[in-house]
């Protein structure tokens, strides 16, 4: 036995850590430490070493006569060992794929400091679109590849983990099946609940090329997730922990000058309205200067609150005010609360630790992890942790068969989800109506005097809850258990053929728990509710493999399988919408009956495919697939439909000589042509009548609103791509770019019909839409030594889209809205926003063209609907950068969105509530009014009343006057202007260029050099300091992140913010060992 | 590979009622029913100008939007009528068949009333691939709809009738049914008194000269109600129970208007509408005064000195209470003054008088008022043979009853003093909504033959009986 021990370095003396060092013929072998170093027992003797690097070409090492040595790898040019994971989990070398196939290695997830496995696209593949709803492990994502294709569908590309697709629903029947009056919830979406420490890496597949194997699920692209395993590693233990901390990125901007009231005037009562404008919820009052007056948290005779209003026999149905228990109250300074927003949410923390094992000798590995993550949002009082256990484990039973298995195990448990959206469950929305002197602090303590649990405390009665009683007391819990799994075996029936069986399944059970106190304005008497989701979804696959070297230059691989898969997602809600006794959330404790509803979709779909790979000399690829699916939920007639697709790759390089590699050092083309079909949603097939509330013992039913179309067809995708993959000195320079051209066909539309036809909608294929781009990924490396090592990528995309056709007879077609209308017509595009305006002087005669007409100062609205923009981006830039200084390195990764617009609903309500600071325009002489146009105005004029004031707006724009138009001359109260303008059905007030630049993320890690430790079994130890959205600039959204989308009506509503809970920045720090 | 083990069918839906008509009645009548009280309240009132708005006076001012709501509502409720309609002529239930007809008319008359030209012959025949019917002229409409209410009349005189279920207006009683549609074929009748007065004159004198054949509501036990239930969903829409926030309720007092005639009149039941002023109870002199309608935000907010000196509507009678309030569909005392109309004008023989005098006395009863004994002879009551008499009290009667109260003041310009608001956008009063804009999208060929045909989509233009 010998101990040898040695360095392994590449050509520029660079180490590698990490490197494979194996005894040539056993499964004895190590890894390099961090500086390139190793240590290798070898019993029997002096032996071959192999030493392996990926990307390196491998080197066998005679020990012979020797016990250390410095051993030097040469970068393979050719790469041809860049292998990336493509359909139905097949690992293949990419430089033969004809289609583009984006991979996000498993470091940058685990150590990206997004806490969501799915928001880690973002910036990092081009193309891929990310938006979150909010922020924090427990918020939705929403990704969109190459564009949206589809006008009903969700447009969200298919999850794949460890070969079995998996639910990436945000299930919203919360909302849409409530019955009752409970606001938008967000529970999350399933894929953001892999845990990214068990991420070994992502491939993203974005075009039909690349997903034509999975058929109709993944029309919108996939994304292929491979959990890690123990496989070729040495027995260890590696833990890893996390620890963030998150505030608000950017908070709507409140005016703070002006306090609650009205016409500059304010007292507080009893917050019904009896005092002085006490009972508005609007900020039109008096200047927040300090002046004494009565306000809700003032003390009073009797040592109360100003609003602690109501009497101790009150009871809810009657106004139950007894000012004379209250007391009077003493004046207190009339002062700017600061922002709500900023100061009612609190700093999140999120606790991320991972502990694994692994190992692997010659018949198999495995790998063991258990991660805890405790998240305390931004939302005083909401929070998510979950538990995940995660076990894979390879065996080769014989030498012929081979057996695998993962499974996944995810608990996750919540005792509150905040509310998002418009609306009095919304904390967002209360701070949209609001009094400028309310400080949040005042209203901590949220229930009256002597009416704990009974009556919330608020600076206002008429419309709102108290925010932190909707925090503490309106919760919104979730108890989630899942496993995903699978088990495969592969057995080779000969040295061409072999023969692989696999199940999955992804299976949970969702609780969800919504209750409702006391007093909530939309429950006087409480609430409590329980939603359940039994989902579960089972694959069966085989696929069986023929792969043979035919002649030296020729090589085949044919394969033939087929899939099965079933889906239940069965939705069952029980709500007792009020209490009898108030704080007994039990459904004992109802008033009234129980209301039920429950959705049981169910579906299948069965598969048979082929698909073969030609390979010419390693140069040249031909793939060819062809698959059939069998849907459960289309008519018997056209339930059964086929798709090929094919596509090629030629490495140049390979087959011309350029010359020296220092420049031009690889060269490959690629293309393809892919067609894919796809399904519709379960039960779309019959015309029915839905059981509806009883009226107390009488039972409803109503006729369906949707004519069924008894001959629907699949939708058909067709799409091309091609693209290049150049790589220039010696690799320094890498570029990969891809034009791409998807045209979707057939679309199922549920086509808007009047009410007066006895139908809303009938259902009807009919549409094309195409989406074209271009994706282009610049990697550069521009310096390298010994010390220093900086790698920048950059990950740019761009996609156009059009609607070719819409149905016969159709002109516009409205797909969803939240405030606008997404509404698409031939010529235009998905994401068009269309929504109302102001009244303006049409007529290019005129020298007022394009003015708004004033009717006695105000602006008038204009029905009629039109294009105000779209929503999606013209292009977006991701720049992803590394920089390595002897142990230090520096990521950080900048987000460009350029264009497209944005809604903001805040901005639009708030500004007829006189919250924002677009409406201290025209409050005093000091914000611009009056309007100085007036003739001997000076900064003050006369009202009708006879009244002199120093307030008041003359609009920009004209009035008709003798049947012409003439500039606006009247001047209106900036409360009329305002409240007017900004209407919220006028969209066009509410519009904003959603461009912006943000340092997504950034991170500083130090690798403690192992040396440190010698006799201690620390492999590894690294701490880094890490943040996200560090920086924004927005070019012209005042009011947030203009990356906010909204969530309403059961799906994302990309392209407007509706009081959406702010973004978060996050700071923090991690550790990584490995023993 | 094209079994399944799953199904398509969905398991929480029924493919099949014919055996439970019921189940379509009561959604129908709670649809409609909930959309005219909920319209009465937020809408009909300011048009009517029994009430007024202190912020977002928008509506006030006369931009009356898109009331698409209100249209789909009906035209829903339009809808499940027909298919009950329809489900009970297969099985022979006439019963069932009558009272469809006469749900279906009432919806179509606020409709028509409402928008001038709709469709009508053409709706609900989405199945047989109809899915943009036209637009029916409303003097066809009328005609139809008369012959509609006297075919639910003959539906209903005869024997063996099956019982109905489900029943939320009137729990089954068929005779209770068939005096409310001999009832609203007066009303509808009565609304062609200036287009066509001789329809007019013989359908209310057929109904009148033959009680054995036509009976109608003869005291405040047959009138057209609804009690809501005590509990949401049920409740009344404009209630604590409904979580209809009290501040919103706020936002609407008893207009200046209202308040002007009742006191002009010294009418009790205006204590009893509305509350008085939280200002004036604190200084210990209760009194009520109205809102100025059609004022703009801002000054509206601060008029006769802000909200707390203007009255609400009487918040514990018609807020507070889940179910106090009901929806009126049509009162006993609406009868009597379709009658005292119908003598005044010649059209019956008999004494306006005393059905006017009727009218009044049964709508303090139906408030629960006490009638003053003097009420009936004072100034600006005792009957003086004039149009404007009766309607003054009429209007009365037609408080909160979804848009009757314009309704009729549109058809007979009384009471004179309603009038557009200072700050209002046009200088005459408004007639009509204008057609939603989904019809306008959907049914544009349709929408714009119509809109050309009664001379422009805009609120100001005159339905057609208003001529």
């Amino acid at each position: 036995q010998v101990t040898f021990s040695g360095k392994v370095l590449d050509q520029n003396n660079v180490p590698l850590p990490g490197a494979s060092v194996v005894a040539k013929g056993s499964a004895n072998g190590v890894a390099t430490d961090f500086d390139g170093n190793f240590e290798i027992e070898l019993p029997g003797g002096n032996e071959i070493l192999v030493i392996s690097y990926i990307g390196y070409i491998a080197q066998d090492f005679d020990t012979a006569g020797k016990s250390n040595a410095t051993i030097v790898l040469r970068e393979d040019s050719q790469l041809l060992d860049e292998v990336v994971v493509t359909a139905l989990n097949i690992t293949r070398d990419e430089e033969s794929l004809g289609y583009s196939v984006q991979k996000v290695a498993g470091e940058e997830i685990s150590q990206s400091t997004s806490t969501n496995t799915v928001s880690t696209l973002s910036g990092r593949t081009a193309g891929v679109q990310v938006v979150t709803n909010g922020s924090g492990p427990g918020q939705s994502s929403s990704v969109v590849i190459r564009g949206y294709s589809s006008m009903q569908g969700d447009n969200q590309p298919l999850f794949i983990v460890d070969g079995i697709p998996i639910n990436n629903n945000t299930d919203t029947r919360t909302n849409t099946l409530g019955g009752a009056s409970n606001m938008n919830l967000d529970y999350g979406n399933g894929a953001a609940e892999i845990n990214p420490n068990d991420v070994e890496s992502i491939s993203v597949l974005k075009g039909a090329n690349a997903t034509a194997l999975y058929g109709s699920r993944a029309a919108n692209g996939a994304v292929i997730i491979t959990t890690k395993s123990g496989k070729g590693r040495k027995g260890g233990i590696s833990f890893s922990s996390k620890t963030t901390f998150e505030s608000v990125l950017k908070a709507p901007e409140y005016q703070g000058v002006y306090g609650q009231g009205k016409n500059f005037d304010f007292q507080f009562v009893d917050g019904y309205g009896s005092g002085t404008y006490d009972g508005v919820d609007e900020s039109w009052g008096p200047l927040l200067d300090g002046t004494l007056r009565a306000q809700h948290d003032s003390p009073t005779s009797n040592g109360l609150r100003g609003g602690d209003v109501h009497g101790l026999d009150y009871v809810l149905g009657s106004s139950g005010v007894d000012l004379d228990r209250r007391g009077t109250i003493t004046p207190t300074p009339f002062v700017y609360g600061g922002n709500p927003a900023e100061e009612f949410m609190e700093t999140g923390r999120t606790l991320i630790n991972t502990v694994s094992f692994y190992g692997s000798n010659d018949n198999g590995n495995y790998r063991v992890s258990y991660t805890n993550l405790d998240n305390k949002g931004i939302v005083p009082n909401t929070d998510i942790k979950r538990n995940t256990i995660s076990a894979s484990g390879d065996y080769q039973i014989t030498d012929r068969l081979k057996v695998s298995s993962k499974i996944n195990y995810i608990r996750s448990d919540s005792d509150n989800r905040h509310v998002n959206g418009y609306g009095t469950e919304s904390v967002m929305y209360l701070f949209i109506w609001w009094g400028q002197q309310v400080n949040v602090n005042s209203l901590r303590n949220y229930w009256q005097d002597g009416l704990e649990g009974f009556q919330q405390f608020n600076y206002n009665y008429n419309y709102h809850d108290n925010p932190y009683f909707t925090m503490y007391e309106n919760t919104n819990g979730l108890a989630k258990d899942r496993i995903i799994g699978n088990l495969s075996a592969t057995y080779d029936i000969s040295n061409d053929f072999k023969f692989m069986l696999r199940g999955g399944r992804d299976f949970f059970s969702e609780y969800r728990f919504i209750k409702r106190a006391y007093s909530t304005q939309r429950f006087p008497n409480g609430q409590y509710r329980e939603d359940k989701i039994n989902f579960q979804e089972t694959n069966l696959d085989f696929l069986l493999t023929y792969d043979k070297n035919v002649t030296d230059k020729f090589h085949v691989n044919a394969n033939f399988g087929g899939n099965r898969m079933v889906q239940k997602n069965h939705f069952n809600s029980l709500m007792a919408n009020k209490l009898l006794i108030p704080g007994i959330y039990s459904f004992s404790n109802v008033d009234g009956a129980l209301v039920q509803r429950t959705s049981r979709p169910e579906k299948q779909i069965n598969s048979l495919y082929a698909f073969a790979q030609l390979g010419w000399n390693n140069s040249i690829y031909l793939d060819l697939t062809a698959r059939n699916d069998w849907s459960s939920t289309l008519p018997e007639q056209n339930n059964s439909y086929f798709y090929p697709s094919a596509s090629l790759s030629v490495v140049l390089s390979d087959l011309f000589d350029f010359g020296s590699q220092d420049v031009l050092s690889f060269a490959k083309l690629r293309g393809g042509w892919a067609q894919v079909g796809s399904d519709t949603d379960a039960y779309r097939l019959s015309d029915f009548y839905a059981l509806g509330t009883p009226v107390g013992d009488n039972p409803t039913a109503s006729p369906s609103n949707t004519l069924p179309n008894f001959d629907l067809k699949p939708e058909i995708q067709t799409s091309y791509e091609f693209g290049t993959d150049l790589r220039f000195f010696n690799n320094k320079l890498s570029l990969d770019a891809t034009y791409y051209n998807t045209v979707s066909r057939n679309q199922i539309l549920d086509i808007d019909l009047p009410i007066t036809s006895g139908k809303t909608a009938r259902t009807i294929n009919a549409g094309k839409i195409r989406n074209q781009g271009l994706e282009v990924m610049l990697g550069v490396n521009p310096i390298r030594n010994e010390d220093f090592n900086w790698n920048s990528s950059f990950n740019f995309g761009l996609n156009r889209n059009r609607v070719l056709e819409l149905a016969d007879g159709v002109q516009r077609y409205q797909y969803g809205g939240n405030g606008i209308s997404l509404i698409a017509e031939e010529g235009g595009s998905l994401g068009d926003m269309w929504g109302t305006g102001l009244v303006k002087v049409e007529d290019e005669n005129s020298p007022y063209n394009g003015q708004v007409i004033f009717n006695e100062g105000l602006v008038q609205q204009d029905n009629t609907l039109r294009k105000l923009g779209n929503f999606n981006p013209d292009f977006t830039l991701g720049w992803n950068n590394t920089v390595t200084f002897k142990n230090l390195s520096l990521n950080f990764l900048f987000d460009w969105r350029q264009g497209g617009e944005l809604l903001s609903r805040t901005r639009l309500i708030a500004a007829t509530s006189g919250n924002v600071v677009e409406t201290l325009w025209g409050r005093s002489p000091e914000y611009g009014g009056p309007h100085p146009g007036i003739s001997d105005s000076g900064l003050s004029y006369t009202n009708d009343d006879g009244v002199t004031q120093t307030d008041g707006i003359i609009g920009d724009g004209v009035k008709l006057q003798d049947g012409g138009y003439v500039p606006n001359d009247v001047i209106v109260p900036a409360n009329a202007y305002h409240n007017n303008r900004y209407r919220r059905d006028n969209d066009t007030e509410g519009i904003y260029d959603a461009t912006f630049i943000k340092l997504r993320e950034a991170r500083l890690t130090y690798d403690f050099p192992t040396k440190l430790f010698k006799g201690d079994d620390i492999k590894k130890l690294s701490f880094s300091v890490i943040g996200t959205n560090l920086w924004l600039w927005a070019k012209d959204f005042n009011h947030g992140d203009p990356e906010l989308l909204s969530f309403g009506g059961g799906s994302y509503v990309p392209g407007v913010e509706n009081a959406t809970v702010p973004t978060t920045r996050s700071l923090g720090f991690a550790i990584n060992v490995e023993f | 590979c094209d079994k399944f083990d799953v199904s398509n069918e969905n398991p929480d839906v029924a493919l099949n009622i014919n055996q439970n008509p019921e189940l379509l009645l009561t959604n129908l009548q709670r649809r409609s029913i909930r959309e005219a009280v909920g319209g009465s309240w937020s809408e009909g009132n300011l048009m009517g100008q029994y009430g007024a708005r202190i912020v977002f006076t928008s509506f006030d001012l006369f931009d009356w939007g898109d009331q698409g709501g209100a249209w789909n509502d009906y035209y829903y409720a339009i809808r499940d009528a027909k298919e009950l309609e329809e489900l009970a002529n297969e099985t022979d239930l006439k019963s069932y068949v009558a009272v469809s007809k006469i749900m279906q008319t009432w919806a179509y008359s606020i409709l028509t009333d409402m928008w001038g030209d709709i469709p009508y012959s053409e709706v609900n025949q989405a199945s047989e691939e109809n899915y943009t019917p036209m637009y029916d002229e409303q003097e066809a409409i009328y005609t139809d709809m008369l012959a509609e209410l006297a075919t639910a009349n003959t539906l209903l005189s005869g024997a063996n009738l099956t019982q109905i279920k489900g029943d939320l207006l009137f729990d089954g009683d068929l005779e209770m049914w068939r005096k409310f549609a001999n009832s609203l074929r007066m009303r509808l009748a009565l609304r062609l008194s200036e287009v066509s007065p001789s329809v007019a004159s013989e359908v209310i004198a057929e109904i009148y000269n033959n009680p054995g054949q036509f009976p109608i509501m003869e005291s405040n036990e047959d009138n057209a109600t609804l009690t809501f239930l005590a509990a949401n969903p049920d409740a009344h829409p404009v209630t604590e129970e409904s979580v209809y926030r009290v501040g919103s309720y706020n936002e609407y007092r008893i207009s200046e208007h209202f308040v002007t005639m009742l006191e002009g009149l010294k009418d009790p039941r205006l204590e009893f509408f509305a509350d008085p002023t939280t200002n004036s109870v604190e200084q210990g002199t209760p009194e009520i005064v109205g809102m100025l309608n059609g004022v703009v935000d801002g000054p509206a907010y601060t008029y006769q000195g802000g909200d707390a000196f203007l009255s609400k509507f009487n918040i514990d009678y018609f807020y507070f209470q889940p179910n106090t309030n009901q929806a009126r569909l049509m009162l006993y005392s609406e009868v009597q003054f379709i009658l005292a109309e119908a003598a005044q004008r010649g059209w019956i023989n008999a004494d306006a008088q005393t059905f006017y005098e009727k009218g009044v006395t049964a709508n303090f009863e139906y408030w629960g008022v006490d009638l003053p004994a003097d009420y009936l002879t004072s100034s600006g009551v005792a009957f003086d043979n004039s149009l404007e008499t009766i309607m003054t009290q009429k209007y009365i009667n037609l408080f909160y009853t979804d848009y009757q109260g314009f309704i009729e003041y549109k058809r007979t310009g009384f009471p004179a003093t309603i009038e557009p608001g200072p700050d209002a956008f046009y200088d005459v009063y408004p007639s009509r909504f204008e057609y939603p804009s989904n019809e306008e999208s959907l049914n544009n060929a349709n929408y714009t033959e119509a809109a050309n045909r009664i001379g422009g989509d805009q609120i100001t233009t005159k339905v057609w009986w208003e001529n």
